[in-house]
């Protein structure tokens, strides 16, 4: 399973693939606050940074992957503070 | 005709003049429309370019006129206003007629000469004084489009320049912004990037703004993705082709092609030039220098330093230059190395004791002279226009190409219909049943192959039914004015696509029956609002694909027809008797108007036809295998419905014989096929019938409507055979000798003086080589 | 044998020079508007560019400035043609990155001889 919930923390791991994206949305839009760990995440789906992308109340564990932590993840992290 | 460039120029000013015949009418509603004013103007400016390029004097200064005053209104020194399109519409007539000159007579009239003459002075009237025409100021240049790379920091494209060239690295920019159904298709843009080597920098944004996650429609691609990356322009085309429309690549470090400065031949020997060589030769030099010695920003310089190089390399591989071809290198090389034109630009001057001998003054023609007045905006001739036409990537082909095209595929389908044959001569004459199987396999083969070429070549034939509504609301506007009524029409479904002969076979019925909408449908305004309709009538043509038809409606709200005033006319033409005129419904009676003997000149007004009636509506419509319905609220108005095929090349015919030969009927008409005893067969006087389950149908042996002798010969049980088909609402029988097979054929219209024999609708060749006629069942009743 | 591409949205022009080229041995392919042309350079590049101004879509000078701007292309001549000099500032040709400027329509026997020359072949 690329994604597993446990309260208030998603953990992404291994390729997120697009179908995995609606979960995580859905879940998201539940939580007042969530943490995502991208730790052992090595690839999401544009679809699934979408997803991370919209909702602005997320705390991250960065990635390991390279790809990930060098561009997508600044990213992400640039949309937090923008918010 | 027998000029090609001559075809092609009526060709494509035809074209032009249906642009600009619309273009007018949409200034009349809109006459700010700068988008379609663009467009009059750009086909305009192609008319007098082309006319000016075939010496076609009097249409080349008529439309010059026509231009200025464009020009004049696309600048906004002068505002569109009607009389200028009712100026047009005339100058636009004489084009026409110049056209019709062309394809008639191949050359002007010298009449045309007045008449240009008089529209120059009508046109040059409407221009305002030559001191207000200005050129356009640059902040109302339409449309410019800012150039993707500027929205790059511009101070990380200079880092990342720079450490590019420093490092002897390739840089490409990449505008990246995928489709936004493009998940769908399996594509992952964070995947696609993944595979970019030397990510250097990566910027990704909302296309438009984040809505809230609610409603965030997850499945769409909603990124604009930019990035530099150190791959060459090539590599990264290709690691993009299959998103190539939505990605913009630049190589901005490293070219990939540098100049070539070898000469073909080894042999040294500089060649002698002739004068006007000479002449030409130093005045592209002269050229080139301009160039160099002109600012250049510094997304171009790079290429533009090249482009000179190149030309200047080939002007002296022209001259077999070795010595220069050498020295010419080896400046290139500085100037990339110094940033800078300046080692070209003097071994141009001649600053390096060089063997060009640069020859000072030679003005050009190839170079013009334009002063540099003031700093030169770089924007001022990017006149980018998106409004445009919506044919880009089109090939035109000649209609004859494309029926040669058809006929040799026609060829092609009755050469394979001979395998079968082939295949049964082997098994039963040669008795080789294994090679007989291998034709029949191959002929399969073969056969999908030909009926896949058909239906490509049937696509290429499809056109819009625009190309036949764009003349409608011209035709709309002048005789509703003609008529003082007030006329909207509106047209819809002009994308629907259908073979061209039929499409064109469409457009002269279809004026008949927008006149007569207008002529007897529309009524006038104070009618109009005595009825209490709005002043304005509207007439609505729209065009739709059902199944394999296309279905146009030509619907108005106009007065609609009478009934009662068409039976009456029906009777006073004895089309019909008082009983008959009793019997019919209302629905039933309009239908009369179609009866070739329903509309005749004394009651037909010079707008709705010259003496001719619906009936040449209905039989253009049957010509081309369509049907018709007709319905009308006396008050409310009319409907229209025409349905025609897509495509009318392929026809699907039963053979049948009689009296030793045999026969084509196209199975559309065809309802099926009985075998009826003798016994069965009802006499009454000459008349014979039979009663088929529970309606008697009228049968009628093909022989006899054919006037052959014979009678039509029964099977051994002294059954007759017999071909039910569909006449209108009824059905009749024909009797045959025999049914055979159905064929696919390619139906040849009949020619010469076999044309005139209307009973058949045509021929085709048979795989065997035998040539089958085709039989027209509503003419052949017609015989009766 | 060398190419080149006629940019021009006016079939009657486009004929016109295709006739002149490819009488002088050239094979020659056409493009509507910038754009296409383009796409077509892209595709595989050509060794000279004959290029009208006023096109639809994407005009001539758009179309040379990309092209000058695009390092992975092969930069080779190109030449603006205009019906007139009020239209076409030569400058702004050559500022977009144009090695030349002709007035149309060219002589065949002109625009024949610069061709060559700027092709660098004599026959």
């Amino acid at each position: 399973m690329p994604l597993m919930f446990e309260g208030h923390s998603a953990r992404l791991v291994g390729q997120v693939g697009v179908e995995d994206a609606e979960t995580l949305l859905v879940w998201l839009a539940d939580q007042e606050a969530a943490t995502v760990d991208l730790e052992d995440c090595e690839h999401i789906h544009a679809a699934v940074f979408q997803a991370l992308l919209v909702s602005r109340i997320v705390h991250f564990k960065p990635p390991r992957d390279g790809f990930m932590a060098g561009y997508v993840f600044p990213l992400l992290q640039r949309e937090r503070s923008e918010a | 005709m027998n000029n090609p460039l001559l075809e092609q120029f009526v060709q494509e000013a035809r074209e032009g003049l249906e642009t600009i015949g619309r273009a007018l009418l949409q200034l009349e509603h809109a006459p700010d429309d700068k988008e379609v004013i663009n467009a009059l103007f750009r086909s305009i400016h192609t008319l007098k370019g082309n006319s000016g390029l075939l010496g076609l004097t009097p249409l080349a200064g008529a439309t010059h006129h026509a231009e200025d005053l464009l020009d004049q209104v696309r600048n906004g020194v002068l505002p569109f206003v009607a009389d200028y399109a009712d100026i047009l519409l005339e100058w636009a007539d004489f084009v026409s007629d110049c056209l019709d000159d062309l394809d008639t007579v191949g050359e002007l009239q010298a009449l045309r000469d007045d008449r240009a003459a008089q529209i120059a002075t009508a046109l040059k009237g409407c221009l305002g004084a030559p001191g207000t025409a200005v050129r356009p100021v640059e902040s109302e240049s339409p449309a410019v489009v800012a150039d993707w790379l500027q929205s790059f920091p511009a101070n990380v494209l200079e880092q990342e320049k720079h450490d590019a060239a420093r490092e002897s690295h390739p840089l490409s920019a990449v505008h990246y912004q995928p489709d936004s159904e493009c998940f769908f298709s399996g594509e992952d843009p964070l995947l696609q990037l993944r595979q970019v080597e030397g990510l250097r920098w990566l910027d990704i944004q909302p296309v438009s703004p984040w809505p809230d996650m609610a409603e965030l429609d997850i499945y769409r691609c909603n990124l604009e993705i930019r990035f530099l990356c150190r791959m060459d322009g090539q590599a990264l085309k290709e690691l993009f082709r299959y998103m190539a429309p939505y990605t913009k690549v630049r190589q901005l470090q490293g070219s990939t092609f540098r100049p070539v400065f070898y000469l073909d031949e080894a042999e040294s020997d500089p060649r002698p030039l002739s004068e006007e060589e000479h002449t030409a030769w130093f005045k592209i030099v002269e050229t080139q220098r301009k160039i160099l010695e002109l600012p250049a920003d510094a997304g171009i310089w790079e290429g533009r330093l090249q482009s000179v190089v190149q030309t200047l390399a080939n002007l002296y591989r022209y001259q077999q230059s070795q010595p220069m071809l050498e020295a010419l290198s080896q400046a290139y090389d500085r100037c990339i190395e110094l940033k800078s034109a300046e080692p070209v630009l003097r071994l141009l001057r001649g600053g390096d004791g060089n063997p060009a001998g640069f020859v000072d003054g030679a003005s050009s023609a190839l170079a013009g002279s334009a002063p540099v007045a003031g700093p030169v905006q770089e924007d001022a001739g990017r006149r980018t226009d998106e409004s445009a036409e919506k044919a880009s990537r089109v090939l035109k082909v000649s209609q004859e190409k494309v029926d040669r095209l058809m006929d040799l595929i026609g060829e092609m389908v009755v050469a394979k219909n001979a395998l079968p044959y082939l295949a049964g001569k082997a098994e039963n004459q040669f008795g080789n049943r294994e090679l007989a199987r291998e034709i029949k396999s191959q002929y399969l083969v073969i056969n999908r192959i030909a009926e896949e070429m058909q239906d490509a070549i049937m696509q290429v034939r499809m056109m819009p039914v625009g190309t036949i509504f764009q003349r409608f609301p011209r035709l709309v506007r002048d005789l509703s004015k003609k008529l003082h009524k007030q006329v909207e029409l509106v047209l819809e479904g002009e994308d629907t696509e259908a073979d061209k002969n039929v499409i064109e076979r469409l457009a002269e019925p279809m004026i008949h029956i927008l006149r007569n909408s207008l002529d007897h449908g529309i009524e006038s305004p104070e009618a109009r609002l005595a009825a209490g309709k709005p002043a304005q009538g509207c007439i609505r043509i729209s065009a739709h694909q059902e199944a394999d038809r296309v279905i146009i409606q030509i619907r108005d709200d106009g007065k609609g027809i009478d009934p009662v005033q068409v039976r009456r006319k029906a009777m006073e033409k004895s089309l019909i008797d008082a009983a008959k005129a009793e019997s019919l419904s209302d629905a039933d009676a309009i239908q009369l108007i179609f009866h070739p003997g329903f509309s005749t000149a004394e009651q037909v007004s010079d707008l709705s036809g010259r003496g001719v009636g619906m009936d040449v509506v209905r039989s253009a419509i049957e010509a081309v295998h369509g049907s018709f319905q007709l319905e009308s609220k006396v008050g409310e108005g009319t409907l229209l419905q025409l349905a025609l095929p897509l495509s009318m090349a392929v026809t699907n015919v039963m053979i049948i014989e009689s009296s030793g030969q045999i026969f084509g009927v196209p199975m559309e008409m065809v309802v099926e096929t009985v075998r009826v005893a003798r016994s069965q067969i009802r006499h009454f006087k000459h008349n014979r019938s039979t009663v088929l389950r529970g309606r008697i149908v009228p049968l009628y042996g093909l022989n006899a409507l054919l006037a052959l002798d014979e009678e039509q010969m029964a099977n051994e049980q002294d059954e007759l055979a017999v071909l039910v088909l569909r006449m209108g609402a009824e059905n009749v029988g024909i009797v045959v000798d025999e049914f055979r097979e159905t064929v696919d054929i390619i139906l040849k219209p009949m020619e010469g003086i076999l044309a005139q024999l209307s009973v058949y609708s045509g021929t085709a060749l048979l795989g065997d080589g035998t040539v089958l006629m085709v039989i027209n069942p509503k003419e052949l009743l017609l015989c009766l | 044998m060398k190419r080149v591409l006629i940019v021009d949205d006016a079939a009657t022009v486009r004929l016109y020079h295709r006739k002149i080229l490819t009488d002088a041995g050239l094979s020659v392919d056409e493009a509507v508007n910038g754009i296409e042309a383009l796409e077509k350079a892209m595709q595989s590049p050509y060794d000279l560019y004959i290029v009208d101004i006023n096109m639809p879509k994407m005009d001539g000078y758009t179309f040379v400035r990309t092209l000058r701007a695009d390092l992975s292309l092969m930069q080779s001549p190109a030449i603006m043609v205009s019906t007139e000099s009020k239209e076409g500032d030569v400058v702004v040709a050559y500022m977009a990155g144009a090695n030349g400027y002709i007035i149309k329509p060219a002589k065949p026997v002109e625009l024949t001889l610069l061709t060559r020359l700027l092709l660098g072949e004599p026959d």
